[in-house]
């Protein structure tokens, strides 16, 4: 068909048309104009993506031109639209660059943003938009015991609420054909804490999204998706819409639960366990004048290891922990010193046990005294015993003599934390030991092999290794389940390096004791999967044997059944929870280590004190004041404090790439050289591991995981955390100054990306 | 030294040493710094008198077995306040108010208010 004026000048049309939807910044320009290149090359410093065409290498270039001026009145290139929306030229565009004009276009502002941020992930703003039409679509169907998305023309619509009129059932519709811009601004209105102005459409494709439906009318009762017009009208003569309108007493026995209150409680709220969550909201709640009481008792290891006040953090976690790797740290210090000119220190170096033991324990001892001075002096009732549900509301509390009492709360926080599991082998129990002991061992541990590959396996093999015991790992599988695998690999290749061994595939299958002492001789017998595929059976002698595969939650003895909660082992007999309020009792809440909480990103448990701390506290004052505020589980930066500590803060470059697709994301790192290192010969082999990596969503800049392998890294990744938890882009690590010369510096300056294929090793200072 | 009294009045900071040094490893020590006194009886500090009574009858029915319980002059108005004041500045020790009632050897200790609290003396008396 010969083109005519006409079709050519629509096609034309549509053809920039095209360019300016499908670009974010779209500028028409021409090759050799010098104020398309002065705003290109602005753009590009800006590091803000664009899409240019140039006009005078295009056989339509000519008409794309007189089109563009019949659109905005502009005949001159540089023409620039951003986001849709048509700037002008270069002088025009560059205002807009300083003026910050630019930036809010292609991102939204704050308020709107805030309202996006269902679940926290700063996804782009396509992304976004569909998230908030999903809740939005939620909220219609939760608030709503019968939900019609409707179509105010559509007839099938118009009879299924006929028949439910006629059946003297009341719903609530929408008509998705008439949500534009004004009426739904006045409905969302009353939703408030939506801002985000829903087309029908969009709504439809939620609709589609959750139920695969894509036609109206689309039903909800009670939450549960009936379908369209005729599946609704058989579920109405069936009767099921009435039963679900309507459930029978069985079902209705479960929301019994609330008769269960008592006439008056003991107290207003009674804690289970007095480790760092438990305290945390104890004490906050006293600060609403509440009456509390905190239960607190440690069950003693198979081998008699006991603790005071402070739970698992302050006795056998975080503290000793941290004061071990110290010790560690300072003896390679002393191999440092040599280089540094200081001389004999290296010879004369020896490390006691006990001496740490001492200097440890003692200040531990000084904390429990300390936490139990603070609860006394804030009037929280402290209670040595161990507290189990006898029903509803009422603790059977058991004392160290077992002498029995019963209490009554009106709220109740399960804290328990977790301890350390036992591999279920011959053996181990009775000539093992866990963290639980390690702390306090009474007796040099000597040539130790740790089972297991967890962030405690490392650390612990890590001090040990430091203070100059022989160290050997056995490994079931991979290292750091759960962490980013990269850098669990750097941490396993330095640690290799500086001569702890890893046995890989390797599992524990009896533990012998050869001869009784302290320490005294065990044989612990594996099986060892070879490269060949083959099984070895064989075994390895030591001094000690450390089990370090995983902790569970010490829920199972509270009589959890006594009050209608279920916990299992495939998630480690966590309580479940949303928001730290039970999910099936609502007067039970938990925090800490013994929550499975549905707040919390999926993967990675989140079994931190200052988490515990901060929830508990959160929790306290929502229970007994008027605050709304929750627990933001996101963004949470950790550290791994194995020899070379791991810091990370956000997702992992797995999640990263399965969350977002490897299209969306760039990883900028880089390999450096601590300073302090540089001059030590005695670290030649491991100066080079330092890395660190940034993971950026390409669509917003926004930094999305933050990991630093190097000395030192729990205090750098604090600092950092800051700027993770006020989403720091790229743009904002690049244009924050460095400190010289630090290693948290190398933040701040990565340049190569993972993607380009460069090296990553640093090139001079 | 007589094991039979468990109560012993210090007068200065190396009497204190001395004593300390001669008690049996196995006893827990524990001193009760207050102001001198008077020859009527009375410290120049006021909040000393005031818990002298009620922390004796206390420490009387609580004091562990193992115990031992020594009441600890740190000296008249200037020599504490004076910040070159020996109990000031004894590295493991380095007490900062009076009347306090500290286990020796540890970094336990209770002061003021909390001395009248006999639940309090009862956690510093606590076996670990």
């Amino acid at each position: 068909m010969p083109p005519t004026k006409d079709a050519d000048e629509k096609s034309i049309a549509n053809l920039v048309e095209k360019y300016i939807d499908e670009n974010d910044v779209m500028i028409f320009s021409k090759s050799w104009c010098p104020y398309c290149k002065k705003i290109k090359d602005a753009l590009k410093s800006a590091k803000i993506e664009f899409h240019s065409i140039e006009l005078d290498k295009m056989d339509e270039g000519d008409q794309i031109q007189k089109e563009l001026f019949k659109k905005t009145k502009q005949e001159t290139v540089p023409n620039i639209f951003i986001k849709q929306q048509h700037i002008g030229g270069c002088d025009k565009t560059l205002e807009a660059l300083k003026s910050g004009c630019v930036a809010t276009l292609l991102n939204p502002p704050e308020s709107e943003r805030k309202h996006k941020k269902v679940d926290n992930d700063d996804l782009d703003s396509k992304d976004a938009d569909e998230k908030a039409n999903a809740n939005l679509v939620e909220k219609y169907i939760v608030e709503n015991d019968v939900m019609i998305f409707s179509k105010s023309w559509c007839p099938y619509c118009t009879k299924v609420k006929d028949a439910l009129r006629s059946a003297k059932i009341e719903f609530y519709s929408i008509e998705l054909d008439k949500m534009g811009r004004d009426l739904s601004l006045f409905k969302l209105l009353i939703y408030i804490f939506i801002y985000y102005l829903a087309e029908g459409d969009q709504i439809q494709n939620a609709l589609i999204n959750k139920t695969e439906q894509d036609t109206v009318p689309n039903i909800f009762i009670k939450q549960q998706h009936i379908g369209g017009c005729d599946k609704t009208l058989e579920a109405l003569k069936s009767g099921r819409v009435a039963t679900l309108l309507n459930p029978p007493e069985s079902e209705k026995k479960h929301k019994k639960v609330e008769n269960d209150d008592l006439d008056s409680y003991d107290y207003d709220l009674i804690v289970i366990g007095g480790g760092s969550g438990g305290l945390a909201c104890s004490k906050e709640a006293r600060s609403f004048e509440k009456k509390v009481c905190v239960l607190d008792f440690v069950k003693p290891t198979p081998i008699g290891t006991t603790w005071g006040l402070g739970g698992t953090c302050v006795n056998v976690g975080c503290i000793p922990k941290k004061l071990m790797h110290q010790a560690s740290l300072i003896g390679e210090y002393v191999h440092d010193s040599v280089d540094y000119g200081w001389s004999q220190l290296d010879q004369a170096r020896q490390h006691s046990w006990s001496k740490m033991i001492e200097s440890i324990q003692q200040y531990i001892r000084s904390l429990n005294f300390k936490y139990r001075v603070d609860l006394r002096s804030k009037g929280v009732t402290y209670e040595n015993s161990y507290g189990e549900f006898l029903s509803p509301h009422r603790l059977k509390l058991t004392d160290k003599k077992g002498k029995t009492k019963e209490i009554t709360g009106e709220k109740i926080v399960v804290a328990v934390g977790g301890r350390p599991k036992y591999p279920d082998i011959e053996g181990d129990q009775q000539y093992g030991i866990t963290s639980d002991d390690l702390f306090s061992l009474k007796y040099d541990p000597g040539k130790t092999i740790v089972v297991g590959a967890s962030y405690v396996a490392l650390e612990c093999a890590g001090f040990l290794h430091g203070i100059g015991r022989e160290v050997q790992i056995f490994v079931r599988s991979i290292l750091l389940r759960g962490f980013d695998q990269q850098m669990a690999s750097k941490i396993g290749d330095y640690m290799s390096t500086i001569g702890m061994k890893f046995h890989y595939q390797r599992i524990p299958t009896r533990l012998e004791c050869l001869e009784e002492g302290k320490p005294g001789k065990l044989r612990l017998h594996y099986r060892q999967t070879l490269e060949s595929g083959e099984i070895e059976e064989s075994y390895e002698d030591c001094n000690t044997v450390l089990f370090a595969i995983g902790r569970e939650a010490c829920t199972n003895e509270l009589n959890l059944d006594k009050i209608g909660i279920e916990v299992n082992k495939a998630n480690g007999f966590k309580i479940k929870t949303k928001e730290e309020q039970s999910i099936d009792i609502p007067w039970l809440y938990a925090i800490g280590d013994c929550i499975d909480e549905q707040t919390m990103p999926p993967g990675q448990p989140l079994e931190l004190t200052p988490v515990a701390i901060q929830a508990g506290q959160l929790l306290a004052k929502r229970m007994f004041s008027n605050s709304t505020i929750k627990m933001d589980y996101y963004n949470v930066p950790t550290t791994v404090f194995t020899p070379i500590e791991y810091g990370a803060i956000g997702y992992s470059e797995e999640d990263a790439l399965s969350k977002f697709g490897e299209d969306n994301i760039e990883i900028f790192h880089s390999e450096f050289v601590p300073l302090e290192w540089s001059i030590c010969h005695h670290r030649d082999q491991v100066k080079t591991m330092s890395y660190c990596k940034l993971i950026v969503d390409k669509n917003t800049d926004r930094v999305i995981g933050f990991h630093v392998l190097s000395p030192n890294a729990g205090e750098i990744t604090q600092g950092y955390a800051l700027g993770m938890r006020l989403g720091a882009t790229k743009n904002d690590f690049d244009m924050t100054i460095g400190i010289h010369p630090t290693c948290a510096e190398n933040l701040t300056t990565l340049s190569v990306t993972k993607s380009s294929g460069d090296s990553a090793a640093q090139e001079g200072c | 030294m007589a094991s039979c009294n468990k109560k012993l009045y210090i007068n200065s900071y190396h009497e204190l040493k001395n004593v300390i040094k001669k008690i049996e490893k196995d006893k827990r020590i524990f001193v009760f710094f207050s102001g001198a006194k008077d020859t009527q009886g009375y410290s120049w500090c006021q909040d000393c008198n005031a818990i002298e009574k009620p922390l004796n009858e206390i420490v009387a029915s609580l004091l562990p077995s193992n115990g031992i319980f020594i009441e600890c002059s740190v000296g008249d108005r200037a020599s504490w306040k004076d910040s070159n004041c020996l109990f000031r500045k004894d590295s493991q020790l380095r007490l900062t108010n009076i009347p306090s009632l500290v286990e020796w050897g540890t970094s336990k200790r209770l002061t003021e208010n909390q001395l009248y609290d006999p639940d309090m003396i009862q956690i510093l008396f606590e076996d670990d």
